[in-house]
């Protein structure tokens, strides 16, 4: 089945999200970006070009480039907000014949919804693309505030564009989606989105319906919404750029609003100090060379602090936070008449949510925090998606898959856990690992399966003890033993140990090794976060340990295999610093270890240098 | 109830019970493969992602470069030709240039005359010029792309005739 697209499409920007395995995922438009304008245009040439292309070329095409149409979808040429804007829309716009809107692009009128149509038609071919696959349905998102014209235009708009509405839903209900809230009871929430072009309140109420057979439905109602069509993002960039234009003037008398250049950096830097102030407190506009005057060049440099930037703006939040409050405490129609205190829960969206004053103004009149996390300019495609997906059928995912809530480990020399199965590994997984035996002829090895996150399988929980014997004798590290970790979907563990050489094997069964009850695990892992420095200093003691082990191994060894071709002096040096390794190596002291070992290590090489330079004189007769 | 009677029963529980099994197994089968699949189809994809995250992945501290060499262009716009300080500027400027065209990023070179191309430039503005209506009069400040992907349009001024 072919997946179903969740579509935000907005007055500025819009955005795709589909669900896959379970999550959702945004899909990047062919220019490789995640949103994409709302704008259709034909050039000069007679080209249709949709989304950034068109944008690019709005400036020398204005009367033929159509951008925020879904002010005029589903409208009646009469309405107010029509005939407000056909004022400052720079392309025509006339009544139909149905008493409708229509746009003019190139010589052609259009109905608001075929232009709303080739958005779409945009979107679907680059989510087509995103997928390979085709795709022919959708979830597509309108403000709360639409009348049944405007809901039937913008579906009108998918059928147009080659997709079937399986729903059309609101804006805030697919936030209050993308947030997981709808599933609560008797909850009034605030979604709060500020987005580029325009400041939509809404009040929900989540309740449930009886679906009359006993069955109750989660049940998302619109008591109230509020706003202003005309507040954006936009106009907050509009607002810092008069700014720092004004500030200039003063400094310098030159007035930078009439050079196309300087307008265009002052733009972008305007918006990067935007962004900026979101996380830092003050931050640097530095324009070399912006302009210049008969003294010569002319630089732009001027320091703009979170504080001067709220100040300037200031204005448009409190205007907001009015609306908000209006929306909520106003008697209905007008408002939802509860308390602002009547509110369970703040949602915000909208790119300009960002702003630290914004969610701190919002936090202040709800006396709560926002819900944050997704990204806000992203999170109502997100909720459509998820809306598609419960459609599709994908959330009702029956394929429940468990993770291990704690880490499983295997003992090794010296009593460390060494991990064989991560924390948060999904079920059902597999791991094998070779091991080897610790000491000469060692014919059997203890198998001690543990679980938690210490470092030291004594601080952990054991879960099984088995010994695998019959392993022929052999040199310490020699043998090969095979360790199996296994969870079953049920998270039943089976460890198995095999010797490769002679293929003798056991294993052990552990039931419900994923299901410690949550306390439990809890506490295991709060004592393994306490204990962290702690446990890593002891696994680097047990580490230099077993090193400074296999080094006294090694250097008996070599005295012994070396015989009479070292040098008495060699011999004397190494067994000294031998002895000395020995004496330290049961202590505490890691340094100690360390450094005896790293002598006893360097003497070592001579034994090799000593036995090269025999073999090269035995060689080489002359020398 | 005959024995006969009882017979059919059975078979037809035992009918009813194998076509249960028959559905489970092939629901099962089908939900394996498909947990494979999406394991397969996620790898191939996971190699796409890392390809580009590691191509693309200096794409910010490019694009914020870029304001540098727009400077530095404005800057040796300004200076005199047989200004002592220019050598030096160009140099540094076409050092700050290798070092970016090495990690991928290539100027978009804009023809006065030709006509727009939104893939690659954005119009600012008019100006009235000599080139044909219409068509580019002017590169206000230039574009670029880092393998193969616009990160920025060449800003251009278009010629009203």
């Amino acid at each position: 089945m072919s997946k179903i697209l969740g579509i935000d499409l907005g007055t500025t920007n819009s955005a795709v999200a589909v669900m896959e395995g379970g999550e959702s995922k945004v899909l990047e438009n062919s220019e490789g970006a995640r949103t994409t304008p709302s704008i259709v245009a034909i050039n000069k040439s007679g080209e249709r070009l949709t989304g950034l292309l068109a944008k690019r070329q709005g400036v020398v095409n204005p009367a033929n480039t159509i951008y925020s149409v879904k002010r005029l979808i589903g409208r009646k040429w009469s309405d107010s907000e029509v005939q407000r804007d056909k004022k400052w829309l720079s392309y025509e716009i006339k009544e139909s014949a149905t008493g409708g809107v229509e746009i003019k692009m190139a010589d052609r009128w259009y109905k608001p919804e075929e232009i709303s149509a080739m958005v779409l038609q945009k979107l679907k071919a680059d989510a087509e693309a995103k997928l390979g696959e085709p795709v022919t349905e959708a979830v597509i998102t309108v403000p709360a505030y639409f009348d049944d014209s405007q809901r039937q235009a913008t579906k009108n708009a998918g059928e147009i564009a080659g997709l079937k509405v399986r729903r059309i839903i609101n804006e805030p209900t697919a936030a209050a989606l993308a947030y997981g809230i709808d599933k609560k009871k008797e909850e009034k929430i605030a979604v709060y989105d500020f987005g580029g072009g325009t400041f939509d309140i809404s009040i929900l109420e989540v309740g449930e319906v009886d679906m009359g057979d006993g069955k109750k439905e989660p049940h998302v109602e619109v008591k109230a919404t509020g706003g202003d069509t005309h507040l954006g993002g936009d106009d907050f960039d509009k607002i810092i750029i008069e700014y720092l234009v004004g500030e200039y003037k003063k400094q310098e008398g030159i007035d930078l609003s009439k050079d196309t250049l300087a307008l265009q950096r002052l733009k972008e830097a305007a918006e990067r100090a935007k962004h900026e102030l979101s996380t830092a407190t003050e931050t640097e506009i530095n324009l070399p060379y912006v302009t210049s005057d008969a003294s010569g060049p002319k630089h732009f440099l001027m320091k703009l602090s979170r504080a001067k930037l709220e100040s300037l703006v200031g204005d448009l939040i409190s205007h907001s936070i009015d609306l908000v409050k209006e929306a909520v405490t106003s008697p209905a129609p007008k408002g939802a008449g509860l308390k602002l205190s009547d509110i369970n829960e703040v949602l915000l969206v909208g790119g300009q949510t960002r702003m630290p004053a914004i969610q701190e103004a919002v936090k202040k009149l709800f006396n709560k925090d926002p819900h944050q996390g997704i990204n806000p300019d992203e999170v109502v495609a997100v909720g459509a998606a998820i809306q598609a997906g419960i459609l599709q059928g994908d959330v009702k995912d029956i394929l429940l898959l468990d993770v291990t809530p704690l880490t499983l480990s295997i003992e090794t020399l010296g009593g460390v856990a060494t991990p064989m199965i991560q924390k948060n590994t999904t079920v059902p997984t597999a791991k094998t690992q070779i091991f080897s035996t610790a000491g000469d002829n060692q014919t059997s090895v203890e198998i001690h399966v543990g679980q938690g996150e210490r470092t030291m399988m004594a601080d952990n929980k054991t879960l099984a003890r088995f010994i695998l014997d019959g392993i022929p004798p052999a040199q310490r590290g020699m043998p090969q033993i095979e360790v199996a970790f296994d969870i079953d979907a049920n998270g039943i563990l089976t460890v198995s140990a095999k010797d490769k050489a002679t293929s003798k094997a056991q294993s052990v069964k552990i039931e419900a090794s994923t299901s410690l009850n949550k306390d439990e695990i809890e506490k295991l892992k709060k004592e393994a976060a306490e204990h962290a420095t702690e446990d890593q200093k002891k696994r680097e003691l047990i580490e230099a340990k077993n090193q400074a082990e296999s080094l006294v191994y090694v250097a008996e060894k070599g005295l012994k295999d070396a015989g009479d071709k070292i040098s008495a002096e060699i011999k004397e040096d190494i067994n000294q610093k031998l002895a000395k390794l020995k004496e330290v190596r049961e202590s505490e002291d890691i340094e100690s270890i360390k450094t005896a070992a790293n002598e006893l290590s360097a003497a070592l090489q001579k034994i090799g240098e000593a036995l090269y330079n025999k073999k090269d004189d035995a060689g080489n007769p002359s020398n | 109830m005959t024995n006969d009677e009882k017979d059919i029963k059975n078979n037809g529980t035992e009918a009813e019970d194998a076509e249960k099994l028959r559905k489970e197994r092939d629901e099962y089968l089908d939900g394996w493969k498909r947990a494979k699949a999406d394991l397969i189809n996620y790898k191939k994809e996971e190699v796409q992602r890392l390809e580009n995250f590691a191509k693309f992945s200096n794409e910010v501290l490019i694009a914020e470069l870029l304001t540098i060499l727009d400077s530095f262009e404005l800057g040796l716009s300004v200076v005199a030709e047989n200004d002592p300080a220019r050598k030096g500027m160009e140099l540094i400027k076409s050092q700050l240039e290798e070092i970016l065209r090495k990690n991928g990023l290539e100027r978009i070179h804009v023809k006065r005359g030709d006509p727009l191309d939104t893939n690659l430039e954005e119009a600012v503005g008019e100006v009235n010029a000599a080139e044909p209506p219409g068509t580019i009069a002017e590169e206000v400040s230039s574009g670029y792309k880092l393998h193969g992907r616009v990160i920025r349009p060449a800003r251009v001024k278009i010629s009203t005739g």
